[in-house]
């Protein structure tokens, strides 16, 4: 793995995780921006030619214990206290020829739930997951074609 | 509060009744008390010398853990202060676009104890801010009044979710503070007693959770407020924070008490 690739990312996490966004909080509209020690350490960010899959690998004391399938393209791993430790972006070479039109961002999206029906903590994950998804984009837009083609 | 005063205070009472106790049990007759005290008590006093010593030295004992308890948390208000003024002076002092006179630094920290809380007002165990530290550079200094329950102004908010918060509310204005009141209410979930006890009319927040020396949970909450809209957003928070983790070994009481 190219390390200015994993930098690069990393920047890109840090650059995101650094922005307030917008939560409801008792019905009113907060900015929120996590902490640094929120921000995810990524560990590794490898093209697996055999699946062909993205997959990024963050830093984390306890092990990948399940994975959630979101859609086609995108699984999410989850460690034992559901915190995320990584993603598997699948059908990386289409999403890479997709990356400068509207169509990546419905592949790799969360889709949006009722606010309302979320309590703090879901609000919160969310929050996290949308920061993350929006880097991994950002990524795929810019350095990310480097890991197929080098 | 100086509590080496009241300490030299207690020591000398001490001294005082201990000096009398043993002039009496050398004379036979507890000194004056006479009249005060009925003879037969007076008699019992005397004749155990070693048990009302005992009880004096004893109480003397706990004047001292008292003194060495409240003396280190006064160590750590000035600790905390200090902090709040290192953090202004780095951070905010400097900024063109920030009137230090209209922003202040306080940390709150947590703690447990009985509320009169819920729908009947009845005393429960709960968990509560409190300011433990300040800086300001106007000289009109004066302590937050109220503990902010968790999700409780910005204050307890942030502490709950554990993450930077910013937030702007509708400036104070002397002839519509009512209007102030209710978005304070609504936005912060704060009662209009706990409102009305605010000593300064902020409307610009940004509050950061700070956690134990070296560990995952919370300590409290730093928070920059201003009574100019829009200001403690032009704050660099990253540089913000970057500055209070600088001063993360002195939070280090583990029990929340």
């Amino acid at each position: 793995m190219d390390a200015s690739i994993k930098d690069s990312l990393q920047n890109i996490f840090k650059k995101n995780f650094s922005l307030f966004l917008k939560i409801e909080i008792n019905g009113a509209n907060f900015e929120i921006m996590p902490t640094q020690k929120d921000i995810p350490v990524v560990d590794s960010v490898t093209y697996i030619k055999e699946l062909d899959a993205l997959e990024i690998l963050f830093k984390s004391e306890k092990a990948t214990n399940k994975s959630v399938v979101i859609n086609d393209n995108l699984t999410i791993n989850l460690n034992e206290d559901n915190q995320i430790v990584g993603f598997h972006i699948f059908k990386f070479k289409d999403l890479v020829k997709d990356a400068n039109s509207k169509k990546i961002n419905d592949k790799l999206e969360v889709k949006e739930h009722n606010l309302e029906s979320l309590n703090l903590k879901e609000s919160i994950k969310e929050n996290f997951i949308k920061r993350n998804l929006h880097s991994i984009r950002e990524f795929i837009m810019g350095d990310g074609t480097q890991l197929i083609y080098g | 509060m100086n509590y080496k005063y009241y300490y030299g205070i207690f020591q000398i009472v001490i001294s005082v009744v201990i000096s009398i106790y043993v002039e009496s049990v050398a004379t036979g007759s507890l000194l004056f008390t006479d009249g005060i005290l009925a003879e037969t008590f007076r008699k019992k006093i005397v004749e155990h010398p070693m048990t009302v010593i005992g009880g004096l030295l004893f109480l003397n004992f706990i004047g001292y853990v008292l003194y060495q308890y409240y003396l280190s948390k006064e160590e750590m208000k000035g600790v905390y202060d200090n902090i709040c003024r290192s953090i202004f002076l780095s951070e905010v002092k400097e900024d063109p676009e920030i009137d230090n006179n209209k922003t202040r630094v306080t940390l709150f920290k947590a703690c447990k104890g009985y509320k009169f809380i819920g729908k009947f007002w009845s005393p429960k165990q709960t968990l509560y801010l409190k300011q433990v530290g300040r800086y300001q550079s106007t000289q009109d200094k004066k302590s937050c009044k109220i503990h902010f329950l968790p999700n409780e102004g910005c204050v307890g908010i942030c502490y709950n979710l554990a993450q930077v918060v910013h937030q702007e509310i509708s400036p104070y204005n002397e002839a519509k503070k009512e209007s102030y009141y209710t978005t304070n209410q609504k936005t912060f979930n704060l009662s209009e007693q706990k409102i009305k006890k605010i000593n300064t009319q902020s409307c610009s927040f940004l509050a950061f959770p700070i956690n134990y020396f070296n560990s995952e949970d919370v300590f409290g909450v730093i928070i920059f407020d201003s009574t100019e809209k829009g200001k403690m957003k032009k704050l660099k928070a990253r540089n913000l924070e970057s500055k209070i983790l600088q001063f993360s070994a002195f939070f280090n009481h583990k029990n929340i008490s």
